[in-house]
């Protein structure tokens, strides 16, 4: 799901936490939803794999105060991950929230909630447009054929690759397609080898090990 | 008088015994053969009723493993020696119909027979490779190609005879006829098996006797036939129905006299595709380049698992162990279609999904839309037509591209064989 989903949630929750006169967690969450309102667009798996390689070691996590402002944040998450599953919200939406109570968790080394939430920033600006283009061709390459294609593809349409770059994935990952492709139709060609696959996938398991003579 | 009358007695009494005994015997000796063959009917119906019966899975009744893997297997004496010192034997097979496998059957017997030599008796004499060609399509569109008018349609085709396995002990060599359709280049040293429509008949025929093997050898039959009485039953094979082509082809004198074999199999898993699985060595799988054939040959790579690997977790149902899809060539390629590396990253796509991988042939060659394969349809090989315009070079190119692909897997070198650098001497030029 897309970041400023995310935030609606949490400022929701900031809201009721603010009613309740818990100030110091509602000013946390508040924090953490203004960052993932600055990337609204933005999958958060893309949150969670680049806020990953910035996160501590081990070793720096054995040494985090206990009462890190970090934890202190994921605790707050994760209480409202808990609400979200009692009320039975979507597994997607309790999903993301649980992904970013765990990326905080190892962000603990940071003096302050604003040191960790300033790293995640300096981690989701833009890459280089050429490195994102391959990471993206890498990926959907290896990924083709797995459950995990989709994640892949539904980053890249969310992404904010223009026209010219998703022709350039799809000329790699499908093959040659004209420049002047629409991004609708290159995103259609990316997917062709890997639906190909599943449909044929299908269509074995539903036969295989049988002679159908 | 007394004495008379006793034997008169007697004498009756033992020519009634005489006739009457061997009488009774018969009569006993039926009926028990009666019950005999009655019981084995039942046993054979029940076994033929589960070669072909459901498995209950998750509450449903599916399909089972289907007959063409029915136990017991009984392959040919040294099958797995024999096929491993075998000649090449080049499977054409798809299970989609209309994608070319008859054209490039025709086109790869002449690019071999025509562009390849191999030295034989004569150390110093190269010998053009002599190629055998089973049609096993009941409509016999290779046979009408290659073999003349008068000796296609005969009673029963030679291809009938085939798949009965009556073309064993070298018979597939004697019966093969020596391609005759005019305008070709030549010599041309193509042999073919012609195939009509009485082979689709000779396929039920087969099926139903394999899957209820009553032998109609009764000893009463024997002693008939010993005495010269004609009787007028139909003979049976008792052999095992899916190696009956494997011991025609790998029979001595069928591998001393050809170089290469290629079997243009038919679009279905009939008898005569399945004895093909079992008697080729390798297996080219031709691929018009759409979706819908993409898919059919991620399906028929699947069957051929299936037959080659055995059912999961049961090997020893595997009946064609020793056959090895070696590529997939994409064929009917319109002229004027020159980008096809999505298309072909796709059927990738399709073809890694299926538990054999074969490699997609390198793109040039790939075989395309020639206008000979039109213009030469039914009366001769388009490749080895006496022909040269530029429409026939670009053909022929093509298929030699794809001939010298396929040559090395075939194990050309180490059988000795060599690629001409130029055309053959040619009598009709």
């Amino acid at each position: 799901m897309k970041l400023g989903q995310t935030r609606q949630v949490i400022d929701a929750y900031a809201d009721g936490l603010q009613a309740a006169q818990a100030d110091k967690a509602s000013l946390s969450l508040r924090t953490i939803a203004a960052f993932l309102g600055e990337f609204s667009d933005e999958q958060m798996s893309t949150l969670v794999r680049r806020g990953s390689k910035v996160g501590t070691n081990a070793a720096a996590q054995a040494c985090a105060p206990e009462n890190s402002v970090c934890l202190n944040a994921a605790a707050h998450v994760e209480s409202l991950a808990k609400i979200l599953a009692s009320g039975g919200a979507k597994a997607e939406r309790i999903k993301d929230v649980i992904s970013l109570s765990t990326l905080l968790r190892v962000l603990n080394d940071s003096e302050t909630l604003s040191a960790a939430v300033q790293r995640l920033r300096d981690a989701m600006k833009p890459e280089p447009i050429e490195q994102r283009i391959n990471h993206f061709i890498r990926r959907l390459k290896e990924e083709t054929g797995t459950g995990s294609f989709d994640n892949t593809f539904a980053e890249l349409v969310a992404s904010s690759l223009k026209r010219e770059h998703v022709v350039a994935v799809a000329m790699s990952v499908y093959g040659g397609i004209k420049k002047s492709t629409s991004r609708k139709a290159a995103l259609n060609y990316i997917r062709k080898p890997h639906d190909a696959y599943m449909s044929a996938k299908r269509g074995i398991d539903a036969t295989g090990g049988r002679s159908a003579a | 008088m007394e004495i008379l009358a006793e034997l008169f007695n007697s004498l009756v009494a033992k020519i009634v015994a005489a006739i009457v005994a061997p009488i009774l015997g018969a009569i006993i000796y039926i009926a028990f053969r009666r019950v005999y063959r009655a019981f084995r009917a039942l046993h054979h119906a029940e076994a033929a009723l589960k070669a072909v019966a459901r498995e209950q899975q998750d509450g449903l009744w599916t399909e089972g493993p289907g007959f063409w893997l029915k136990q017991p297997t009984i392959r040919p004496a040294n099958y797995g020696d024999l096929q491993g010192n075998s000649i090449p034997i080049l499977m054409i097979g798809a299970t989609k119909g209309g994608v070319g496998k008859t054209s490039l059957s025709g086109s790869l017997a002449a690019h071999f027979a025509l562009q390849w030599t191999q030295r034989r008796q004569d150390p110093n004499a190269d010998k053009p490779l002599r190629v055998l060609v089973i049609d096993q399509d009941f409509q016999g569109s290779f046979s009408t190609m290659t073999v003349h008018v008068d000796r296609r349609y005969e009673q029963p085709s030679k291809a009938n005879r085939l798949v009965s396995g009556e073309l064993d002990k070298g018979g597939a060599k004697r019966e093969a006829e020596p391609i005759s359709q005019g305008d070709m280049r030549h010599p041309l040293s193509i042999w073919t098996i012609p195939a009509y429509y009485d082979l689709a008949q000779a396929e039920n025929r087969m099926l139903v006797e394999w899957l209820l093997p009553l032998s109609e050898h009764g000893l009463l039959l024997r002693l008939l036939r010993l005495l010269g009485i004609a009787v007028g039953t139909s003979p049976r094979s008792s052999k095992d129905l899916r190696y009956l082509l494997a011991e025609a082809l790998l029979d001595p004198l069928v591998q001393a006299n050809f170089d290469l074999v290629i079997i243009d199999a038919p679009p279905r898993l009939t008898p005569s595709h399945i004895q093909a699985m079992c008697a080729s060595t390798h297996l080219l799988i031709p691929t018009i380049l759409d979706g819908l054939a993409g898919d059919a040959v991620a399906r028929y790579l699947d069957q051929v698992a299936t037959h080659k690997l055995g059912i999961p977790g049961d090997a020893k149902r595997a009946i064609c162990p020793y056959l090895r899809p070696i590529g997939v060539v994409c064929t009917l390629l319109p002229n004027d279609r020159t980008n096809l590396e999505g298309p072909v990253n796709v059927l990738g796509g399709r073809i890694a999904a299926a538990p054999l991988n074969p490699d997609i042939v390198p793109q040039d060659c790939f075989i395309r839309q020639r206008p000979p394969y039109r213009k030469h349809a039914g009366e001769r090989i388009a490749y080895a037509a006496v022909s040269n315009d530029e429409d026939h070079r670009l053909l022929r190119d093509e298929v030699d591209k794809l001939g010298d692909w396929i040559a090395p897997r075939l194990g050309a070198v180490p059988r000795g064989w060599t690629r001409r650098e130029t055309w053959p001497d040619e009598a009709s030029d």
